[in-house]
């Protein structure tokens, strides 16, 4: 079983977590046409390089994010969200 | 017409459209050989599982998708007892049989499980992709309806729910023509 | 005996050649409520009931038996062109029942006993698959530098070819008693590797005990399996690889025939002809195949004769009558495991 690493808890199996797909820029619900506000719904990062995805621990309910290349399963690096203010 | 499984994404990007699709890998596995037995197609939601003897004597176990995007169709361990379980519950005295083989392919996942089909944003471009379940089985009277569709330069009345303009709409089906296990 | 062609399985049923490694189709065999079992690796136990697989009437008169002589008929993708007609649904309601009737291997016992299936969970710091001669002793040296040891063998014994060989055979006792000696290092014999998944995840099975093993590190000491040499009718009964002949006579004491011929095209070769004569068999000839050997160009001069069992085989114009033909021209490496998630990654992983 492909290993995980958690900012917060370790190494662990990959079964103790979920899967959020690709990190998406938030847009303002107000300002934001119908047509935009479908395409940040439906639409995510489908490409075969690197991935930056949310994780979530399931037994901690802890979400972090990890940097992954979708075409060889390689995990670069996770972190804790708070890193993504300095991104 | 773009209809090219797994690829599907890809090959639309370079058309300059963006296709509201995801990639998993789909993984399956065969048993030895046994003499034929089974002649229905076995499926079950909660197990995800489904089960087939195919007309070489081989029992073809298949079900749900990996739980993350990825290109790689490596298969893994975790699927492998996931089906053997499955396959277990549903006909307890296949226990003692040997698989042969486990693969993975990539399916194209939409965000309600259901295929593509009709125009594209581009003229003469038509698409048939999103195929992540029930490909096999349901694209054969799918694509008589494509080229009427394609022969007659509009979407034929039963594809117009699989359109892509459902996704801007907020027209999403519910899951029909989809099945919990694919395959 | 029947040999059918490709979809509905190679020629499983023909009283064919065997490895003694498992390496082959060709020995499944029916037991009440097992099919396709492997006769080669299945230990044999008092009154047990063994049956031919995928044969109309018995093995030796096979009512299906004409399927060999169609074989030059049944090219590849035979199957589709053939079976459409001769009227639209011929193959819903003629052909693929027909087909169905003749698939398939052995009969799945639909009423066979419940079975307990154990999962086990192992960690170690290095995982040795093969416990010949390299993976003994590299298995050895790692446990005396202080790792966490499991050396995995699919056979019943350890030693690889030292078990059964007869070239350094006086270093198998010494070795291991060396490896017995080590608390850190776990000799598990009758296991077979089945599986490489990410991170280092393989699957152990014994018996009907699933040992999921997360190693450090994996360490392939799986060596080779010998290949057939290429002439006709080179899949009779009674042609049998050096390695397999050795086996059946080291592991099994069994003589594995009267009079043999040996094609051997390197040391190995010659060796089993020596450890034929030490067990009482007739050596028609020595033949090497190789330029300068006794044989000169012979692959394509070998010719066997015979119908179920062979009974002779031609070098060069003459026949010799024999019973037994050992066939050791080279080996290919079992190098299943790293090529199991695709070539890229088992090249990277084999350079590492």
């Amino acid at each position: 079983m492909k290993i995980l690493t958690c900012p917060m808890n370790g190494p662990r199996n990959i079964n103790e977590f979920q899967n959020f797909g690709p990190l998406k820029a938030n847009p303002d619900p107000d300002a934001t046409s119908d047509q935009d506000w479908a395409r940040h719904l439906f639409r995510a990062d489908n490409s075969r390089g690197t991935l930056v995805e949310w994780w979530r621990h399931v037994p901690s309910n802890y979400f972090f994010l990890a940097e992954r290349n979708a075409t060889t399963n390689e995990v670069i690096r996770t972190f804790d969200p708070s890193e993504l203010e300095q991104m | 017409m773009i209809a090219v499984g797994g690829m599907n994404y890809d090959k639309a990007m370079k058309a300059g459209v963006e296709l509201p699709i995801r990639c998993y890998p789909l993984q399956a596995m065969v048993t030895q050989p046994l003499k034929p037995w089974l002649h229905t197609l076995v499926s079950s939601v909660s197990l995800h599982t489904n089960l087939v003897q195919s007309s070489r004597g081989e029992i073809v176990i298949g079900g749900g998708s990996d739980p993350y995007q990825l290109y790689s169709t490596r298969s893994t361990l975790d699927m492998k007892e996931h089906l053997a379980e499955g396959a277990v519950h549903l006909i307890p005295f296949l226990h003692g049989v040997r698989l042969l083989r486990q693969w993975a392919g990539t399916t194209d996942m939409t965000a309600d499980y259901s295929p593509i089909m009709g125009a594209s944003p581009l003229s003469n471009l038509w698409l048939d992709c999103g195929w992540g379940t029930w490909g096999f089985k349901a694209t054969p009277v799918a694509d008589k309806y494509m080229a009427q569709t394609i022969a007659n330069q509009k979407v034929a009345p039963i594809l117009e729910p699989f359109t892509m303009e459902r996704f801007a709409t907020f027209d999403l089906l519910n899951e029909m023509g989809a099945t919990a296990a694919s395959h | 005996m029947a040999r059918l062609p490709a979809p509905w399985g190679n020629r499983i049923n023909r009283d064919a050649p065997v490895s003694m490694a498992g390496a082959e189709a060709d020995t499944l065999v029916q037991l009440p409520s097992d099919p396709n079992v492997q006769a080669d690796r299945h230990p044999i136990s008092a009154g047990q009931q063994v049956t031919a697989q995928n044969v109309n009437g018995s093995l030796a008169r096979d009512c299906d038996a004409f399927m060999d002589k169609l074989g030059r008929f049944m090219l590849v993708r035979f199957y589709y062109r053939t079976f459409m007609g001769p009227t639209r649904n011929s193959w819903m309601i003629l052909w693929e029942p027909l087909i169905r009737k003749k698939a398939g291997l052995g009969v799945l016992d639909i009423s066979a006993p419940h079975e307990d299936y154990e999962k086990v969970n192992l960690f170690c710091d290095l995982l040795v698959v093969g416990a010949g001669l390299a993976g003994l002793t590299a298995a050895i040296e790692a446990a005396e530098a202080g790792a966490d040891v499991i050396l995995a063998e699919q056979e019943p014994v350890a030693g690889g070819a030292l078990s059964y060989g007869c070239d350094g055979v006086d270093r198998l006792p010494a070795l291991l008693a060396r490896a017995e000696e080590l608390p850190n290092l776990r000799l598990m014999t009758g296991t077979v590797v089945n599986g490489w998944f990410e991170d280092n995840w393989l699957p152990l099975i014994r018996g009907n005990k699933l040992f999921k093993t997360r190693a450090r590190e994996v360490l392939l000491a799986t060596g080779c399996i010998e290949q057939p040499a290429i002439f006709r009718n080179n899949d009779l009964p009674g042609m049998l690889p050096g390695t397999c002949v050795q086996r059946l006579m080291r592991h099994y004491g069994v003589k594995p025939g009267q009079r043999a011929v040996v094609l051997a095209a390197n040391p190995d070769g010659y060796r089993v002809a020596l450890d034929l004569l030490e067990a009482g068999v007739e050596q028609a000839a020595v033949v090497d195949p190789r330029p300068g050997g006794s044989g000169g160009a012979l692959s394509a001069e070998l010719e066997a004769r015979g119908k179920t069992h062979v009974t002779g085989v031609r070098v060069g114009g003459d026949w010799l009558d024999c019973d037994l033909l050992v066939i050791s021209v080279g080996y290919a490496p079992m190098w299943q495991l790293p090529v199991m998630p695709g070539p890229s990654w088992a090249m990277t992983k084999i350079r590492r």
